[in-house]
């Protein structure tokens, strides 16, 4: 009897810590759009500019970004989207998952891609961006940060939802939205 | 009466779980849902990173496209764009998306390199955002970072419409236009005094 109540009491709190750490189609959902750059481990630059979201039932968005560790720069351009979710321990951060097209060297190849927007505020220096690929490619989630040298730029903002911004029903898993792809980092 | 104890912790911990995810949705829906629309509201909007008309042929870069329906957002985007002996910069960014009581507009580029008249512009990062709200007249924001001018390092007040004359030349920083509807925000607007170029980068419209 005492094993089954400890199984019992020990499921939903399981549960709990398994919930903290699933991320999930935000209900409602809505949109994210940004764009602006971070500074990569290599000290280079990387530019994005994204937008993603539900709209009508379905996924919605673009991403694109550039990294300047090597000349000429690596390209990613999405070239669909596949899932738009949020961690709850995280409300004002959402991951865009997708596929896209990677121009590196001179080769091109396809991804898939998992990029994480987060919107702290104006003028969005506290903003902050990270993406990885699936060829292991990957830039921590980062702060956008002052302008400069030393720091990024840019600005990142949340939208709230409108009727629109339905996704898929039933909504997707996490695995299926993005493959199995881990988000870039808190 | 430990079993009883158990008991009563088993059950809070079963309520939380289950309690415990509407908690956080309703304080999402209580932070992002807006109260009151207008239903009846025409919404217009449209986002573009380049605009530029040169000896009289218009030309975008990565131009969202005409917002004309609340439930239908657009957007576009490039990682690189050029407007050859003009324009050229990466990561090009715009969507615009209504709701029924509001547009916003948005629009962005990175490492802008540009010459217009002879005169040479860059920035890092150049940012336009406009809104339109029901009933309100419109705003708008612009980021503009790294910008230099002919080779001089320039600054942005943030105050709309910030001039700078120049030989052959007209720059407009944070150019804000209120329309019947809403507002145009371009975060440069660079003119040659002929009249042969006009080019708006991070250029975003919203009204409703």
């Amino acid at each position: 009897m005492k094993n089954i109540i400890r199984i019992l009491c020990a499921l939903p709190l399981a549960l709990l810590a398994g919930q903290a750490k699933a991320h999930f189609v935000p209900a409602p959902c809505d949109f994210i759009t940004g764009g602006g750059w971070v500074i990569a481990n290599s000290g280079a630059k990387v530019n994005f500019g994204a937008h993603g979201g539900c709209k009508n039932g379905a996924f919605w968005g673009h991403v694109n970004a550039l990294d300047h560790s090597t000349n000429p720069p690596g390209h990613l351009k999405s070239t669909r989207i596949t899932g738009y979710l949020m961690d709850p321990a995280l409300p004002n951060a959402r991951d865009i998952c997708g596929e896209g097209e990677v121009s590196f060297n001179g080769s091109r190849f396809d991804v898939r891609f998992r990029v994480r927007m987060e919107d702290n505020g104006e003028p969005g220096g506290s903003d902050r961006f990270g993406v990885r690929l699936s060829n292991g490619y990957v830039v921590t989630t980062r702060e956008l940060g002052p302008p400069g040298p030393a720091g990024g730029g840019g600005n990142i903002q949340l939208h709230k939802p409108n009727p629109s911004t339905t996704g898929p029903v039933p909504a997707p898993s996490e695995f299926e939205m993005c493959q199995g792809l881990g988000h870039p980092g808190n | 009466m430990f079993i009883r104890w158990r008991s009563a912790a088993c059950a809070a911990a079963l309520a939380a779980a289950f309690l415990a995810p509407g908690l956080a949705q309703a304080q999402l829906l209580g932070g992002l849902l807006d109260s009151g629309s207008d239903p009846q509201a025409a919404v217009s909007g449209q986002a573009a990173a380049v605009r530029a008309t040169a000896l009289g042929i218009t030309t975008s870069l990565a131009d969202s496209g005409t917002l004309s329906d609340p439930s239908q957002p657009v957007g576009t985007g490039q990682t690189v764009g050029s407007i050859p002996g003009l324009v050229s910069a990466e990561s090009l960014h715009a969507a615009a998306m209504g709701w029924t009581d509001q547009v916003a507009a948005e629009a962005s580029l990175s490492n802008l390199n540009m010459t217009v008249a002879g005169t040479g512009i860059t920035a890092d990062y150049l940012q336009s955002r406009a809104l339109a709200v029901s009933g309100a007249a419109g705003s708008g924001t612009t980021a503009i970072e790294g910008l230099t001018i002919g080779g001089v390092a320039v600054a942005a007040t943030g105050i709309p419409n910030q001039l700078i004359s120049l030989p052959g030349l007209s720059v407009i920083l944070n150019e804000q236009t209120q329309t019947a509807n809403g507002i145009v925000v371009n975060a440069l607007r660079v003119k040659s005094l002929d009249g042969l170029t006009d080019v708006a980068v991070g250029s975003a419209h919203a009204g409703i």
